[in-house]
């Protein structure tokens, strides 16, 4: 190793022209590589503590049951916590207290095994987010960002998720661009090549880690701008597993689906709770106070792919304000 | 919305007090914080030589300490913050390091853009960085990152290091000398393999 403060100094040499193209070829290899994978923000945001706005599903009536079932857990969790290496050395910055609090309650439930016993004591949807049915727009795009609009507790980014094969590239950044056809209106532009495994796919979790309680809404619409051929899909938290925020130990992923063909003319499309249809048969209807995310999915064997998403809200319920 | 709005109360049912939808303002600010900041971040702690690895684990960590003391950090500074929180963060991760056995397993996260043959010449060369880097001390290496990678300015660097100008000048000067020392150690016997 080298260090110049104990050398007698000398006069810098200016480097040569090719001596300064490697070295610009060091730096900029640096430029290329030095990013954060495509899902670390979503696994930083999935172990940020959840807020502390919580509305109990049962109301006030059972905090006591409620208090002594996440006390039962925590007994049981304190041990899967203090056993996890990354949880010691939480606890060492400050964070040790064995005491009864709610936020380590959900540490606990984030670290894996201990988060179905957390869920089966609490019943999965014992803690969730309730939309009022006031705020309906999720994201028209129009800010330019990736974040849809923050209303009704509703706090996650838009991510895509897509496979890697090299023949296939996705727009990767979810920036909204000028749509074609909509008199200068921001939409959001996926598109890709050939992809060869599964897919991509573009998902909003309304509140990862709670049930979203979306029934004062009877559905989902957007407009869009294909061809394609979309599955839109909206998630219940007991399909979702334990480790993206959801309750799903086995058999997971298995949506509410309904299949959009995309035209290529702007066209607003509504999908009532009543068409999203889970696969197998005699599968119960969506239960849309148990949502965890929305996903607009592209097959592989639909893919290459061009569209435009734009005015994501959800849909008033029929009869209802 | 806009990065520059502070958000709005985001729960509009009547029950929920001012200070909840505050709470809810905090997360949401360190989510935005995570998306302006976190490549950033990562760069700094790669740059500092941390493992791909590494960085990934540093950088939640650097974002949970965020989490932990968002009070107490006016939002003008929060980039500041999360960089000297990185380098506290990759300190720690490099002497556990020193003291613990090499793995031989080098985990390489995917990184989709550049073509194949690219790619390889891309990671000798960023591995070559690296080399260059660790001939410099870490005081130095720090300095030449922030101002020569990342832009900062030397008024920005003394603020967030804490330490005097002068000794970001001559830090920075010291780094600069090193460094064009080692890239030009680097090429000559580079030119000498080739011939």
């Amino acid at each position: 190793m080298t260090n110049d403060s104990n050398q007698p100094r000398s006069l810098p040499v200016e480097l040569t022209t090719e001596e300064h193209a490697f070295k610009t070829e060091l730096l900029g290899a640096a430029e290329r590589l030095d990013r954060p994978p495509n899902d670390l923000a979503a696994r930083i945001a999935a172990r940020l503590p959840p807020p502390k706005q919580v509305h109990r599903a049962w109301g006030n009536k059972v905090p006591i049951l409620a208090l002594a079932a996440v006390g039962m857990v925590v007994c049981l969790g304190v041990g899967v916590w203090l056993g996890d290496s990354n949880a010691k050395r939480a606890a060492g910055s400050g964070t040790g207290s064995m005491s009864v609090q709610p936020e380590p309650v959900f540490r606990v439930a984030f670290a894996g095994a201990a988060a179905s016993a957390t869920a089966l004591a609490l019943g999965p949807c014992a803690q969730r987010y309730r939309a009022a049915g006031l705020a309906p727009l999720i994201d028209d795009f129009e800010d330019g960002d990736s974040t849809p609009l923050p209303s009704e507790g509703r706090f996650r980014d838009w991510f895509l998720f897509f496979d890697y094969d090299r023949e296939g590239q996705v727009a990767r950044t979810l920036v909204p661009e000028t749509a074609p056809g909509r008199e200068g209106g921001q939409a959001l532009h996926l598109a890709g090549k050939k992809l060869q495994d599964w897919g991509a796919v573009l998902e909003l979790s309304f509140a990862p880690y709670f049930c979203y309680d979306a029934s004062a809404y009877g559905g989902v619409t957007f407009r869009a701008r294909g061809p394609a051929r979309l599955s839109v899909g909206v998630r219940e938290n007991r399909v979702v597993p334990t480790k993206w925020g959801g309750t799903c130990e086995k058999d997971c992923y298995n949506a509410h689906v309904e299949v959009v063909e995309l035209t290529d003319r702007w066209q607003r499309y509504k999908l009532p709770w009543s068409v999203l249809r889970q696969r197998g048969y005699d599968m119960p209807p969506l239960d849309p106070a148990t949502l965890h995310s929305i996903q607009f999915l592209v097959h592989a064997e639909d893919t290459p792919f061009d569209f435009w998403l734009d005015d994501v809200a959800f849909l008033p319920r029929p009869g209802g304000k | 919305m806009s990065l520059a709005v502070p958000l709005p109360c985001c729960w509009p049912d009547p029950a929920t007090s001012a200070s909840e939808c505050e709470v809810a303002s905090e997360e949401d600010r360190i989510l935005r914080a995570v998306r302006q900041h976190l490549s950033l971040v990562f760069r700094v702690l790669r740059r500092v030589g941390l493992s791909v690895e590494d960085a990934d684990e540093a950088a939640q960590d650097v974002f949970m300490v965020l989490a932990r003391r968002t009070a107490e950090v006016p939002g003008p500074a929060e980039r500041a913050f999360l960089v000297s929180t990185a380098l506290r963060v990759a300190s720690d991760r490099r002497r556990q390091q020193a003291s613990r056995p090499t793995s031989a397993l080098t985990v390489e996260l995917p990184s989709p853009d550049p073509a194949p043959d690219e790619l390889v010449e891309l990671r000798r060369a960023r591995a070559q960085l690296d080399e260059v880097l660790d001939a410099i001390t870490p005081e130095q290496r720090t300095v030449f990152v922030l101002v020569e990678m990342e832009g900062f300015s030397a008024p920005e660097v003394a603020s967030t290091l804490g330490i005097p100008l002068g000794t970001v000048a001559s830090r920075l000067r010291k780094a600069r000398e090193n460094f064009d020392s080692m890239v030009r150690r680097l090429h000559s016997l580079g030119q000498q393999r080739v011939g």
